[in-house]
Protein backbone atom coordinates (compact mmCIF):
# COMPACT_ATOMS: atom_id res chain seq x y z
CA UNK A 1 0.00 0.00 0.00
CA UNK A 2 1.23 3.45 -0.74
CA UNK A 3 2.33 6.02 1.37
CA UNK A 4 -0.65 8.28 1.98
CA UNK A 5 -1.29 10.77 -0.84
CA UNK A 6 -2.14 14.16 1.50
CA UNK A 7 -2.25 15.12 4.62
CA UNK A 8 -0.04 14.69 7.79
CA UNK A 9 2.28 11.91 7.08
CA UNK A 10 4.65 10.21 10.35
CA UNK A 11 7.99 8.82 9.90
CA UNK A 12 5.82 5.09 10.93
CA UNK A 13 4.12 5.79 7.12
CA UNK A 14 7.62 5.42 5.41
CA UNK A 15 8.97 2.75 7.53
CA UNK A 16 5.30 0.58 6.98
CA UNK A 17 6.15 0.99 3.17
CA UNK A 18 9.88 1.04 2.78
CA UNK A 19 10.98 -0.61 5.70
CA UNK A 20 13.89 0.64 7.87
CA UNK A 21 14.74 1.10 11.68
CA UNK A 22 14.72 3.80 14.26
CA UNK A 23 16.29 6.11 15.05
CA UNK A 24 15.07 6.95 11.24
CA UNK A 25 17.49 8.62 8.92
CA UNK A 26 16.19 10.40 5.23
CA UNK A 27 19.25 8.53 4.01
CA UNK A 28 17.81 5.24 3.81
CA UNK A 29 15.36 6.48 1.70
CA UNK A 30 17.33 7.54 -1.09
CA UNK A 31 16.47 6.68 -4.66
CA UNK A 32 13.90 4.28 -3.26
CA UNK A 33 10.62 4.82 -5.76
CA UNK A 34 10.16 8.20 -6.80
CA UNK A 35 12.47 9.32 -3.75
CA UNK A 36 15.36 11.96 -4.59
CA UNK A 37 18.66 10.25 -4.93
CA UNK A 38 20.80 12.36 -2.62
CA UNK A 39 20.54 15.66 -1.00
CA UNK A 40 17.24 16.82 0.70
CA UNK A 41 14.54 14.99 0.81
CA UNK A 42 11.45 15.98 2.35
CA UNK A 43 8.19 14.52 3.94
CA UNK A 44 6.23 15.48 0.46
CA UNK A 45 8.40 13.83 -1.41
CA UNK A 46 7.02 10.57 0.33
CA UNK A 47 2.91 11.27 -0.72
CA UNK A 48 2.01 8.58 -2.83
CA UNK A 49 5.33 6.59 -2.99
CA UNK A 50 5.53 2.77 -2.96
CA UNK A 51 7.94 0.31 -2.03
CA UNK A 52 8.67 -1.34 -5.78
CA UNK A 53 9.06 -5.25 -5.25
CA UNK A 54 11.55 -7.49 -6.81
CA UNK A 55 9.94 -9.43 -9.64
CA UNK A 56 8.91 -12.86 -8.92
CA UNK A 57 11.12 -15.87 -10.62
CA UNK A 58 8.83 -18.59 -9.74
CA UNK A 59 5.72 -20.38 -9.10
CA UNK A 60 4.85 -21.75 -5.53
CA UNK A 61 2.19 -23.75 -4.78
CA UNK A 62 0.32 -22.67 -0.73
CA UNK A 63 -2.66 -24.28 1.00
CA UNK A 64 -5.79 -24.79 -1.07
CA UNK A 65 -8.94 -22.33 -0.86
CA UNK A 66 -11.83 -24.26 1.61
CA UNK A 67 -13.97 -24.00 -1.45
CA UNK A 68 -12.58 -24.48 -5.27
CA UNK A 69 -14.94 -22.34 -7.39
CA UNK A 70 -14.04 -20.12 -10.67
CA UNK A 71 -15.59 -17.73 -12.59
CA UNK A 72 -13.30 -14.99 -11.44
CA UNK A 73 -14.19 -14.87 -8.05
CA UNK A 74 -14.87 -11.65 -8.81
CA UNK A 75 -11.16 -11.32 -9.06
CA UNK A 76 -9.60 -10.94 -5.96
CA UNK A 77 -7.24 -8.14 -5.07
CA UNK A 78 -4.13 -7.76 -2.41
CA UNK A 79 -0.85 -7.71 -1.86
CA UNK A 80 1.65 -9.90 0.19
CA UNK A 81 -0.42 -11.12 2.89
CA UNK A 82 -3.48 -9.18 1.76
CA UNK A 83 -4.91 -10.92 -0.31
CA UNK A 84 -9.29 -11.64 -0.55
CA UNK A 85 -10.84 -13.90 -2.84
CA UNK A 86 -14.79 -13.01 -3.43
CA UNK A 87 -17.44 -14.84 -4.46
CA UNK A 88 -17.29 -17.63 -8.04
CA UNK A 89 -18.75 -20.38 -9.23
CA UNK A 90 -17.70 -23.55 -7.90
CA UNK A 91 -19.30 -26.05 -11.15
CA UNK A 92 -22.81 -26.29 -8.88
CA UNK A 93 -23.82 -23.08 -7.63
CA UNK A 94 -22.70 -19.52 -7.28
CA UNK A 95 -21.84 -18.36 -4.05
CA UNK A 96 -20.74 -14.87 -2.29
CA UNK A 97 -17.86 -16.67 -0.12
CA UNK A 98 -15.50 -14.99 0.77
CA UNK A 99 -11.35 -16.05 1.75
CA UNK A 100 -8.57 -14.15 3.17
CA UNK A 101 -5.06 -14.77 2.76
CA UNK A 102 -3.09 -13.97 6.33
CA UNK A 103 0.51 -14.77 4.53
CA UNK A 104 0.52 -18.50 5.10
CA UNK A 105 -3.03 -19.61 4.95
CA UNK A 106 -6.62 -19.38 3.83
CA UNK A 107 -9.11 -18.39 5.86
CA UNK A 108 -13.06 -18.00 5.33
CA UNK A 109 -14.63 -14.44 5.86
CA UNK A 110 -17.64 -13.16 6.30
CA UNK A 111 -20.27 -13.51 3.14
CA UNK A 112 -20.89 -11.44 0.74
CA UNK A 113 -24.90 -9.84 0.32
CA UNK A 114 -27.51 -11.67 -2.15
CA UNK A 115 -30.35 -12.83 -1.59
CA UNK A 116 -32.75 -15.01 -3.89
CA UNK A 117 -32.09 -15.57 -7.72
CA UNK A 118 -29.13 -13.38 -6.93
CA UNK A 119 -27.72 -15.06 -4.67
CA UNK A 120 -24.11 -15.63 -4.54
CA UNK A 121 -22.06 -13.71 -6.81
CA UNK A 122 -19.83 -14.65 -9.99
CA UNK A 123 -18.43 -13.00 -13.29
CA UNK A 124 -18.61 -10.07 -11.53
CA UNK A 125 -15.22 -7.74 -11.55
CA UNK A 126 -13.52 -5.98 -8.41
CA UNK A 127 -11.16 -3.73 -7.41
CA UNK A 128 -9.02 -2.15 -4.47
CA UNK A 129 -5.62 -3.18 -3.41
CA UNK A 130 -6.00 -4.82 0.08
CA UNK A 131 -8.68 -6.76 2.36
CA UNK A 132 -9.56 -4.40 4.18
CA UNK A 133 -10.53 -1.82 0.83
CA UNK A 134 -12.11 -4.16 -1.97
CA UNK A 135 -15.30 -3.87 -3.92
CA UNK A 136 -16.95 -6.16 -6.27
CA UNK A 137 -19.59 -5.10 -8.89
CA UNK A 138 -21.59 -7.07 -11.51
CA UNK A 139 -22.21 -10.12 -11.97
CA UNK A 140 -24.43 -12.89 -13.19
CA UNK A 141 -26.79 -12.23 -14.68
CA UNK A 142 -26.70 -8.89 -15.59
CA UNK A 143 -26.17 -7.88 -12.15
CA UNK A 144 -25.72 -4.48 -11.87
CA UNK A 145 -24.74 -4.02 -7.85
CA UNK A 146 -21.64 -3.01 -5.91
CA UNK A 147 -20.68 -4.51 -3.01
CA UNK A 148 -17.24 -2.74 -0.05
CA UNK A 149 -15.70 -4.98 1.77
CA UNK A 150 -13.74 -3.23 5.09
CA UNK A 151 -11.81 -6.80 6.09
CA UNK A 152 -14.76 -7.75 8.20
CA UNK A 153 -17.91 -7.08 6.79
CA UNK A 154 -19.94 -6.44 3.49
CA UNK A 155 -21.71 -3.64 2.36
CA UNK A 156 -23.88 -2.84 -0.69
CA UNK A 157 -23.44 0.53 -2.22
CA UNK A 158 -24.19 1.94 -5.78
CA UNK A 159 -25.31 0.54 -8.81
CA UNK A 160 -23.80 0.26 -11.83
CA UNK A 161 -26.03 1.97 -14.80
CA UNK A 162 -25.71 -1.01 -17.13
CA UNK A 163 -26.01 -4.07 -15.25
CA UNK A 164 -23.69 -6.76 -16.59
CA UNK A 165 -22.23 -10.32 -16.56
CA UNK A 166 -18.61 -11.35 -17.39
CA UNK A 167 -17.57 -7.79 -16.78
CA UNK A 168 -13.85 -6.73 -15.90
CA UNK A 169 -12.34 -4.65 -13.25
CA UNK A 170 -9.32 -2.75 -11.02
CA UNK A 171 -8.68 0.25 -8.97
CA UNK A 172 -6.32 1.09 -6.95
CA UNK A 173 -8.98 1.83 -4.28
CA UNK A 174 -12.96 1.35 -3.39
CA UNK A 175 -13.01 5.82 -4.37
CA UNK A 176 -11.48 4.67 -8.15
CA UNK A 177 -12.74 1.78 -9.63
CA UNK A 178 -12.58 1.03 -12.72
CA UNK A 179 -15.41 -1.81 -14.85
CA UNK A 180 -15.08 -2.73 -18.54
CA UNK A 181 -16.87 -4.31 -20.92
CA UNK A 182 -19.07 -7.13 -19.98
CA UNK A 183 -22.55 -9.33 -21.42
CA UNK A 184 -25.70 -7.90 -21.03
CA UNK A 185 -26.86 -10.13 -23.54
CA UNK A 186 -24.73 -8.21 -25.74
CA UNK A 187 -20.82 -7.84 -25.56
CA UNK A 188 -20.29 -4.17 -24.36
CA UNK A 189 -17.97 -1.57 -24.90
CA UNK A 190 -19.16 -0.11 -21.66
CA UNK A 191 -16.72 1.51 -19.35
CA UNK A 192 -17.83 2.97 -15.91
CA UNK A 193 -15.97 4.60 -13.29
CA UNK A 194 -16.72 4.67 -9.31
CA UNK A 195 -16.14 6.90 -6.99
CA UNK A 196 -16.93 5.54 -3.85
CA UNK A 197 -20.63 6.37 -3.98
CA UNK A 198 -21.56 6.05 -7.30
CA UNK A 199 -20.95 4.89 -11.06
CA UNK A 200 -20.60 7.37 -14.08
CA UNK A 201 -19.28 6.52 -17.97
CA UNK A 202 -16.05 6.28 -18.79
CA UNK A 203 -14.87 5.67 -22.18
CA UNK A 204 -16.05 2.85 -24.85
CA UNK A 205 -13.74 0.09 -25.68
CA UNK A 206 -13.52 -0.36 -29.00
CA UNK A 207 -14.81 -3.30 -29.37
CA UNK A 208 -17.66 -4.61 -27.25
CA UNK A 209 -16.25 -7.32 -25.34
CA UNK A 210 -16.45 -10.09 -22.05
CA UNK A 211 -14.29 -11.52 -19.55
CA UNK A 212 -11.16 -9.39 -20.42
CA UNK A 213 -8.16 -9.70 -18.18
CA UNK A 214 -8.16 -5.69 -16.21
CA UNK A 215 -5.10 -4.63 -14.16
CA UNK A 216 -4.42 -0.81 -13.51
CA UNK A 217 -6.03 2.46 -12.04
CA UNK A 218 -9.09 4.43 -13.36
CA UNK A 219 -6.69 6.33 -14.85
CA UNK A 220 -3.75 3.80 -16.66
CA UNK A 221 -5.40 0.22 -17.06
CA UNK A 222 -4.79 -2.69 -19.23
CA UNK A 223 -7.44 -4.37 -20.86
CA UNK A 224 -6.41 -8.05 -22.23
CA UNK A 225 -7.85 -10.36 -24.50
CA UNK A 226 -11.57 -11.95 -24.05
CA UNK A 227 -14.07 -12.26 -26.29
CA UNK A 228 -15.94 -10.19 -28.90
CA UNK A 229 -19.06 -12.70 -29.03
CA UNK A 230 -17.56 -14.31 -32.05
CA UNK A 231 -14.32 -15.64 -31.27
CA UNK A 232 -12.00 -14.84 -28.39
CA UNK A 233 -9.76 -11.81 -28.37
CA UNK A 234 -6.05 -11.79 -28.25
CA UNK A 235 -5.54 -8.38 -28.13
CA UNK A 236 -5.09 -5.90 -25.21
CA UNK A 237 -6.39 -1.95 -25.00
CA UNK A 238 -5.12 0.76 -23.00
CA UNK A 239 -6.92 3.17 -20.74
CA UNK A 240 -6.06 6.78 -19.61
CA UNK A 241 -8.73 7.78 -17.86
CA UNK A 242 -10.68 9.25 -21.06
CA UNK A 243 -10.47 6.63 -23.66
CA UNK A 244 -9.15 3.57 -24.70
CA UNK A 245 -6.17 3.04 -27.37
CA UNK A 246 -4.34 -0.24 -28.62
CA UNK A 247 -2.22 -1.81 -26.51
CA UNK A 248 1.09 -4.47 -26.77
CA UNK A 249 -0.64 -8.05 -28.19
CA UNK A 250 0.06 -11.08 -25.97
CA UNK A 251 2.02 -14.34 -27.63
CA UNK A 252 -0.35 -16.91 -25.72
CA UNK A 253 -3.75 -18.51 -27.59
CA UNK A 254 -6.29 -16.47 -27.50
CA UNK A 255 -8.79 -16.39 -24.52
CA UNK A 256 -11.15 -15.86 -22.27
CA UNK A 257 -10.81 -14.90 -18.31
CA UNK A 258 -7.22 -14.43 -18.22
CA UNK A 259 -6.08 -13.86 -14.39
CA UNK A 260 -4.21 -10.49 -14.46
CA UNK A 261 -2.31 -8.87 -11.59
CA UNK A 262 0.55 -6.27 -11.18
CA UNK A 263 1.24 -3.43 -9.18
CA UNK A 264 0.36 -0.96 -11.96
CA UNK A 265 -0.69 -1.26 -15.61
CA UNK A 266 3.06 -1.38 -16.86
CA UNK A 267 3.51 -4.07 -14.88
CA UNK A 268 1.06 -6.22 -15.82
CA UNK A 269 0.63 -10.22 -15.20
CA UNK A 270 -1.73 -12.22 -17.66
CA UNK A 271 -1.72 -15.75 -16.71
CA UNK A 272 -3.91 -18.74 -17.89
CA UNK A 273 -6.76 -17.47 -19.93
CA UNK A 274 -9.37 -20.23 -21.48
CA UNK A 275 -6.68 -20.26 -24.64
CA UNK A 276 -3.91 -21.48 -22.74
CA UNK A 277 -3.91 -22.41 -18.61
CA UNK A 278 -0.48 -22.16 -18.18
CA UNK A 279 0.95 -19.44 -19.65
CA UNK A 280 1.96 -16.46 -18.32
CA UNK A 281 3.60 -13.20 -19.27
CA UNK A 282 4.31 -9.45 -18.08
CA UNK A 283 3.76 -6.11 -20.09
CA UNK A 284 5.90 -3.46 -19.34
CA UNK A 285 3.71 -0.57 -21.18
CA UNK A 286 5.21 -1.66 -24.29
CA UNK A 287 5.46 -5.11 -24.94
CA UNK A 288 4.35 -8.52 -23.33
CA UNK A 289 7.66 -11.05 -22.32
CA UNK A 290 7.15 -14.73 -21.39
CA UNK A 291 7.48 -15.94 -17.77
CA UNK A 292 7.66 -18.76 -15.93
CA UNK A 293 3.84 -20.69 -16.85
CA UNK A 294 2.34 -22.11 -14.04
CA UNK A 295 2.43 -25.29 -12.24
CA UNK A 296 -1.16 -26.21 -12.45
CA UNK A 297 -2.91 -24.74 -15.48
CA UNK A 298 -5.96 -22.58 -14.64
CA UNK A 299 -7.95 -19.66 -15.94
CA UNK A 300 -11.48 -17.90 -14.42
CA UNK A 301 -9.22 -17.49 -11.13
CA UNK A 302 -9.11 -15.22 -8.26
CA UNK A 303 -5.62 -13.31 -8.98
CA UNK A 304 -4.12 -9.87 -6.95
CA UNK A 305 -0.72 -8.96 -5.66
CA UNK A 306 2.39 -7.04 -7.06
CA UNK A 307 5.69 -7.99 -8.74
CA UNK A 308 7.00 -10.60 -6.07
CA UNK A 309 3.69 -10.98 -4.11
CA UNK A 310 1.35 -11.95 -6.73
CA UNK A 311 -1.22 -15.06 -6.26
CA UNK A 312 -3.67 -16.68 -8.65
CA UNK A 313 -6.03 -18.61 -6.81
CA UNK A 314 -8.08 -21.41 -7.61
CA UNK A 315 -9.99 -21.37 -10.80
CA UNK A 316 -10.65 -23.48 -14.22
CA UNK A 317 -7.90 -26.25 -14.10
CA UNK A 318 -7.19 -28.27 -17.27
CA UNK A 319 -10.05 -30.67 -16.06
CA UNK A 320 -11.72 -29.23 -13.07
CA UNK A 321 -12.41 -26.30 -10.97
CA UNK A 322 -8.91 -26.62 -8.69
CA UNK A 323 -8.99 -25.73 -5.20
CA UNK A 324 -5.11 -25.24 -5.09
CA UNK A 325 -3.44 -21.92 -5.45
CA UNK A 326 -0.12 -20.61 -6.58
CA UNK A 327 2.20 -17.45 -5.67
CA UNK A 328 4.71 -15.92 -7.71
CA UNK A 329 7.57 -14.85 -5.66
CA UNK B 1 -40.31 5.92 -14.88
CA UNK B 2 -39.03 7.44 -17.91
CA UNK B 3 -38.16 5.68 -20.97
CA UNK B 4 -35.63 6.63 -23.58
CA UNK B 5 -34.01 4.89 -26.60
CA UNK B 6 -29.70 6.11 -27.91
CA UNK B 7 -29.24 6.40 -31.53
CA UNK B 8 -26.47 3.98 -31.23
CA UNK B 9 -25.67 1.51 -28.66
CA UNK B 10 -22.22 2.52 -26.57
CA UNK B 11 -21.66 5.02 -24.34
CA UNK B 12 -18.94 7.48 -24.12
CA UNK B 13 -16.92 9.38 -20.88
CA UNK B 14 -19.48 11.77 -19.65
CA UNK B 15 -22.92 10.24 -20.87
CA UNK B 16 -23.25 9.80 -17.33
CA UNK B 17 -21.91 12.11 -14.83
CA UNK B 18 -21.35 11.14 -11.20
CA UNK B 19 -23.40 14.57 -10.54
CA UNK B 20 -26.29 12.64 -12.92
CA UNK B 21 -26.07 9.74 -10.65
CA UNK B 22 -26.32 12.23 -7.50
CA UNK B 23 -29.58 13.52 -8.74
CA UNK B 24 -31.26 10.56 -10.92
CA UNK B 25 -31.87 7.08 -10.89
CA UNK B 26 -30.78 5.60 -14.35
CA UNK B 27 -30.64 1.89 -15.84
CA UNK B 28 -28.97 0.59 -19.05
CA UNK B 29 -30.40 -1.92 -21.11
CA UNK B 30 -28.22 -1.07 -24.17
CA UNK B 31 -29.92 1.17 -26.60
CA UNK B 32 -33.05 1.90 -23.82
CA UNK B 33 -32.42 3.95 -20.43
CA UNK B 34 -34.76 3.94 -17.85
CA UNK B 35 -34.75 6.47 -15.78
CA UNK B 36 -37.05 8.11 -12.33
CA UNK B 37 -39.41 11.03 -13.29
CA UNK B 38 -37.62 14.33 -12.21
CA UNK B 39 -36.20 17.10 -14.44
CA UNK B 40 -32.93 16.26 -14.00
CA UNK B 41 -33.28 13.06 -15.87
CA UNK B 42 -34.89 15.01 -18.52
CA UNK B 43 -32.36 17.27 -19.02
CA UNK B 44 -29.73 13.97 -19.43
CA UNK B 45 -31.62 13.04 -21.92
CA UNK B 46 -32.34 16.24 -23.53
CA UNK B 47 -27.88 16.45 -23.50
CA UNK B 48 -27.24 13.17 -24.96
CA UNK B 49 -30.09 13.44 -27.85
CA UNK B 50 -32.21 10.77 -26.58
CA UNK B 51 -35.70 10.09 -27.53
CA UNK B 52 -38.25 9.59 -25.36
CA UNK B 53 -40.42 6.66 -25.57
CA UNK B 54 -42.90 4.62 -23.98
CA UNK B 55 -42.25 1.77 -21.53
CA UNK B 56 -44.07 -0.80 -24.15
CA UNK B 57 -41.90 0.63 -27.27
CA UNK B 58 -38.52 0.13 -24.74
CA UNK B 59 -39.59 -3.40 -23.93
CA UNK B 60 -39.84 -4.13 -28.06
CA UNK B 61 -36.46 -2.44 -28.45
CA UNK B 62 -34.91 -4.81 -25.84
CA UNK B 63 -36.27 -7.94 -26.65
CA UNK B 64 -35.38 -7.23 -30.72
CA UNK B 65 -31.94 -6.78 -29.26
CA UNK B 66 -31.89 -9.86 -26.98
CA UNK B 67 -33.12 -12.31 -29.85
CA UNK B 68 -30.80 -11.38 -31.62
CA UNK B 69 -28.33 -12.36 -29.00
CA UNK B 70 -29.78 -15.26 -29.00
CA UNK B 71 -29.99 -16.28 -32.44
CA UNK B 72 -26.30 -15.14 -32.50
CA UNK B 73 -25.30 -17.52 -29.16
CA UNK B 74 -27.10 -20.49 -30.91
CA UNK B 75 -25.45 -20.19 -33.98
CA UNK B 76 -21.75 -20.15 -32.82
CA UNK B 77 -19.61 -22.61 -30.92
CA UNK B 78 -19.18 -22.48 -27.46
CA UNK B 79 -15.96 -22.60 -26.27
CA UNK B 80 -16.75 -21.81 -22.72
CA UNK B 81 -19.19 -24.60 -20.85
CA UNK B 82 -20.25 -22.07 -18.75
CA UNK B 83 -21.05 -19.47 -21.25
CA UNK B 84 -24.38 -18.93 -21.02
CA UNK B 85 -27.62 -18.23 -23.14
CA UNK B 86 -28.56 -14.67 -23.49
CA UNK B 87 -32.12 -14.32 -21.90
CA UNK B 88 -35.05 -11.74 -22.27
CA UNK B 89 -35.25 -9.50 -19.07
CA UNK B 90 -38.69 -7.71 -18.23
CA UNK B 91 -37.79 -3.94 -18.04
CA UNK B 92 -37.95 -2.07 -15.11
Amino acid sequence: MAVPSSGELQFTDFQTEFGGSNPIAMSEYYGLSTLPASNEISAADFYGTTAIEAEGTAWTTTTSISTSRDRRLTRGVGGEGDHVLMGGYTGAARVGLTDEWNGSAWGTASTMPGSGTTAGHASGGSGGLTSNDAGSFGGYRYENVTYEYNGSAWSTTGNMATGRQSVSGCGESTTAMLSAGGDNGSKLTTTEEYNGASWASGGALSVGTSALGVNGSQTAALGMMGSNGTINLQTTSEYNGTSWSAGGSVSMAAGQDPNAWGNDMNSTHVSGSSGDKAAHELYNGTAFTTKTSHNTGRTSAGSGGGAGSGFVASGSGTSAITPTCEKWV
Amino acid sequence: MLYFRKATQGESKGFITHADRDVFEVFGYGRVWVTEVNSDALAWAVRNSLEEITKDAAQVILDQARDAAMMQWDKRIKEDPLDVRPERETIR
